[in-house]
C-alpha cells in the first residue's frame, strides 16, 4: 500500500514560529493523552474500590445467580441473566444493523449520485443526533405495538427454530424489541464510519478492477471490500460498545426479567446497563455497590471486546497487506 | 482510534468528533421532567393564608408525590415570589439518600425511613421530623376486550399476581362478576421492574390482606413469580395497554390519563369501591397514626366507601435546620402544603389527608426549627 504522507512534505517557510509552537502543541497533545488515560485509570480504580464488597458478599454467586435482591436479607444477587441479556440483545442488533449500514454506505459511496449520496448520508447521520431516551419512549409506545404482528409472523413461519418460538404466544417486549431498538440506534455510527471508510479506498483500485472488465458489483466484492475489511471490523465494534452499553434505551423497551432464555421473542430479559438505571433510584447503600459491580463487569465485558476487535485489525490488516 | 486505516484520519477524527458531540448531547438530555400539572386544578385560592418566607430550598426524593409537589411549588410561589422551592422526583430511596448526604434540604418518601437509614441521617442533620403530606389510591388496571366493569377480590388480586389464576375466567373473578361475560384470555400481569413505593403499597396490602395466595413478601422489590416488568407506573401503563387480557397497578392518575379499565376492589365491609379520592380519604382514617407521624397504613378499612389499597407520601425534613433561613422558608413551604395545599389534590387524583391527620401534620409543620 501506498499512503501519501502529508506531514513529510517540506514546509520550511515559517521556521521561526514553528519552534515556538512545537513544544507548545507538543505539551498540549501530551496532557490531553495524558488525561484520557487518567480517566479511565479513574473510572476502572472507582469501579473495583466499590465493587468490592459485593463481589466478597456473593462470591461465586454474583455470576450464577439470576435475581437482583441486594436489599434483600440474605442479599441474593447476580448478573447471570444481565450479561446474558447484554450479549444477546447487542448481538442481536449487530445481526440486524451491520448489513443494513454497509449497504447503505455502499450506495452512497458507489452507487448513488453524489447530491442524492450526501442528502441521504446527512439523514442517516441524523439518527444518531435523537436522545436514546427518545428512541426509549418512541419503542415502548410505537415500535413495540407494532412489532407484536411481526414476532408473531416470524414465530409462525420460523417457530419450528426454538429462538423464534414464544411458548405462551406472547410478544411484545423481548429481547427482539431490544435488538431492532439498538440496531436503529448503532446504525449511523457503522453507517457513517463505514462510508468514510469506502471513501478512502483508491480509485486506482476501483479502476484496475473495472479496467479488468469487473461489474459494479465485483468491483466492489474485489476492489473496495477486501481493502476497508480492517476499518469495517472497526467501525462495527464501535457500533457494538454502544450497544452493550445503551442503558435508557434498553431499560424502557425491555420486559425486565431475570431468566437466561434464549426464546428472543417473548417478553423478557434484562441487561447491565437498564438494570442499573432501573434499580438505582431505590436501592440502599449495599444495592448500589452491587449495581456498581455489575458495571464493572460491563466494563470488562467492553475491555474484552475490545482487545478481540483490535486483535481482528491487526490480523485483517496483516492479510491486506498481504503478510502471513 | 487505531481501528482505522491509517491515511486521512484527520477527517475520520473530525466525523469522531461530531458524534461524541451529537452523543453527548443526546446523553445530557435525560429530562424526566414530569409536565407540570395544568393550573385549571387550583380553583380554590391558594393565597388565603399563606404564610411566606424568602430564600431557596430543594428537595428529592417520591416521584408519586412528584405531580402534586410540583403543583404545590407553583401555588406557593404563586403567593410568595421571593421564595423558590425545587423538587425532583428521583425515588423515595434516593431521596432519603441526598438527604442524609445532606445535598437536598427535604426528602419525599412513600415508605417511613428504616431504622438504620434514619440512623444515618440523625447523624448528619440531627432529629428528622416525618410528615405525612399527600395520599393517593393504586388503581388496579386492566385492558380485556369487552369488559368495562370489573370487581375484584383480594384474593383474586392475589391470586393473579402470585400465578395461581391465570384465566381472566376463573371461578374466583366469575364469582364477584355476576353479569359480565368474562372471555378465557389468559391474563397477563405487569409489575414495576424499577424499586417503588406504589409496589410496596402494592404487595403490603396483597400480604396483608390474603397471606395464603400471596408468600412474596413486601416491599419495594420482590420476587414476582409471573408476569413482565416495566419500568415505572408509565411504562407498566403502556404494558397494559399494549396487551389485551393484561392487569397491572399505578398511581390512578396514570390509569385514568391511559383510559384503561380500573377494577373496584372489596373492601372490607364488602363492597366493592374504586380509587377515587374520597375513598381513600375515607380509608386514611382507619390508619394507625403514631406520635412520631410514621402513618401505618390499614389495608383492612373500617367503612363502605374506603377503597383498600392506598399510600400516604411522606415529606422527611430535619428537626431543626441549621441554616435559619432554610428553616423558615421549609416550616412555611411544608405548613402550606399540609395546609391550603391540600385542597388541590383531588382535581390531580391525590386524595386530601382526613382531617385529624392533617391537623398533626400542621402542628408538625410548626414545629419545624421551633
Amino acid at each position: 500500500m501506498t499512503t501519501i504522507d502529508s506531514a513529510a512534505l517540506p514546509h520550511q517557510a515559517k521556521a521561526v514560529s514553528r519552534r515556538l509552537g512545537d513544544p507548545i502543541f507538543r505539551r498540549v497533545t501530551e496532557a490531553s493523552g495524558v488525561l484520557a488515560m487518567l480517566l479511565i485509570v479513574a473510572i476502572a480504580g472507582f469501579l473495583l474500590a466499590r465493587a468490592v464488597p459485593a463481589y466478597q458478599r456473593a462470591g461465586f454467586h454474583f455470576f450464577t445467580e439470576r435475581a437482583w435482591f441486594p436489599d434483600g436479607s440474605p442479599p441474593v444477587f447476580g448478573i447471570a441473566a444481565l450479561a446474558f441479556g447484554t450479549v444477546v440483545s447487542s448481538v442481536g442488533a449487530l445481526v440486524l444493523a451491520v448489513p443494513v449500514a454497509l449497504g447503505s454506505a455502499l450506495f452512497l459511496t458507489e452507487l448513488a449520485p453524489r447530491r442524492l449520496g450526501r442528502v441521504i448520508g446527512y439523514l442517516v447521520d441524523l439518527l444518531a443526533a435523537v436522545p436514546s431516551v427518545v428512541y426509549g419512549l418512541w419503542g415502548v409506545y410505537f415500535l413495540v405495538p407494532r412489532l407484536i404482528p411481526a414476532s408473531r409472523f416470524l414465530d409462525d413461519t420460523l417457530g419450528f427454530i426454538p429462538i423464534f418460538h414464544s411458548r405462551d404466544g406472547t410478544y411484545g417486549r423481548s429481547l427482539f424489541a431490544a435488538s431492532v431498538i439498538l440496531a436503529i440506534m448503532i446504525l449511523p455510527i457503522v453507517a457513517a464510519l463505514a462510508r468514510e471508510i469506502f471513501r478512502q479506498v483508491p480509485r486506482a483500485n476501483r479502476e484496475a478492477a473495472l479496467a479488468l472488465g469487473a461489474t459494479r458489483w465485483e468491483t466492489m466484492r474485489l476492489a473496495v471490500l477486501p481493502y476497508s475489511r480492517s476499518g469495517i471490523v472497526g467501525a462495527v465494534m464501535l457500533g457494538l460498545g454502544r450497544a452493550l452499553g445503551e442503558t435508557i434505551a434498553v431499560a424502557l423497551v425491555l420486559a425486565s426479567s431475570f431468566k437466561v432464555d434464549l426464546h428472543i421473542l417473548e417478553p423478557g430479559g434484562n441487561s447491565i446497563a437498564a438494570n442499573i438505571a432501573t434499580k438505582f433510584g431505590e436501592s440502599g447503600a449495599f444495592g448500589r455497590e452491587a449495581l456498581i459491580a455489575s458495571g464493572l463487569v460491563l466494563f470488562a465485558i467492553t475491555l474484552v471486546v475490545n482487545v478481540v476487535a483490535r486483535g481482528v485489525v491487526y490480523r485483517s490488516g496483516l492479510a491486506a497487506e498481504g503478510k502471513p | 482510534m487505531n481501528i482505522i486505516p491509517n491515511s486521512n484520519r484527520g477527517r475520520l477524527v473530525a466525523v469522531a468528533l461530531l458524534f461524541l458531540a451529537l452523543v453527548a448531547g443526546a446523553c445530557g438530555s435525560d429530562n424526566n421532567a414530569s409536565s407540570g400539572s395544568s393550573g385549571d386544578t387550583t380553583t380554590m385560592a391558594p393565597s388565603a393564608k399563606v404564610e411566606c418566607a424568602a430564600g431557596s430550598i430543594s428537595g428529592a426524593g417520591s416521584t408519586f408525590a412528584q405531580t402534586i409537589v410540583q403543583q404545590w411549588i407553583k401555588d406557593f410561589y404563586a403567593a410568595c415570589p421571593s421564595a423558590t422551592v425545587n423538587y425532583q422526583g428521583v425515588g423515595s430511596g434516593a431521596g432519603i439518600q441526598q438527604f442524609t448526604a445532606g445535598t437536598v434540604d427535604f426528602a419525599g418518601s412513600d415508605v417511613a425511613m428504616k431504622p438504620e437509614e434514619e440512623a444515618a441521617a440523625v447523624a448528619k442533620n440531627g432529629p428528622v421530623l416525618h410528615i405525612p403530606w399527600t395520599a393517593g389510591g393504586i388503581a388496579v388496571e386492566y385492558n380485556l376486550k369487552g369488559v368495562t366493569d370489573l370487581k375484584l377480590t383480594a384474593e383474586a388480586i392475589a391470586g393473579i399476581f402470585a400465578g395461581k389464576i391465570t384465566k381472566w375466567d376463573d371461578t374466583a373473578i366469575k364469582s364477584a362478576n355476576s353479569g359480565v361475560t368474562l372471555p378465557s384470555t389468559a391474563i397477563q400481569v405487569v409489575h414495576r421492574s424499577d424499586g417503588s413505593g406504589t409496589t410496596a403499597a402494592f404487595t403490603a396490602f396483597l400480604a396483608a390482606t390474603d397471606a395464603t395466595d400471596w408468600t412474596f413478601g413486601s416491599g419495594k422489590e420482590v420476587p414476582w413469580p409471573v408476569g413482565q416488568g416495566a419500568k415505572g407506573s408509565d411504562g407498566v401503563t403502556a404494558a397494559v395497554k399494549q396487551t389485551d387480557g393484561a392487569i397491572g397497578y399505578a398511581e390512578v392518575s396514570f390509569a385514568k390519563g391511559a383510559a384503561l379499565g380500573i377494577a373496584k376492589v372489596k373492601n372490607a365491609s364488602g363492597a366493592f369501591v374504586g380509587p377515587d379520592a374520597k375513598a381513600v380519604s375515607a380509608a386514611l382514617e382507619s390508619a394507625e397514626v403514631p406520635t412520631d407521624l410514621k402513618v401505618k397504613i390499614n389495608y383492612k378499612p373500617a367503612g363502605a366507601a374506603a377503597y383498600p389499597i392506598s399510600t400516604t407520601s411522606f415529606v422527611i425534613v430535619p428537626k431543626t435546620p441549621t441554616d435559619a433561613a432554610k428553616a423558615k422558608l421549609l416550616k412555611a413551604f411544608v405548613a402550606y402544603a399540609v395546609g391550603t395545599g391540600q385542597n388541590v389534590a383531588p382535581g390531580i387524583e391525590y386524595a386530601p389527608l382526613p382531617t385529624a391527620l392533617q391537623k398533626q401534620a400542621v402542628t408538625a409543620a410548626q414545629s419545624i426549627g421551633a
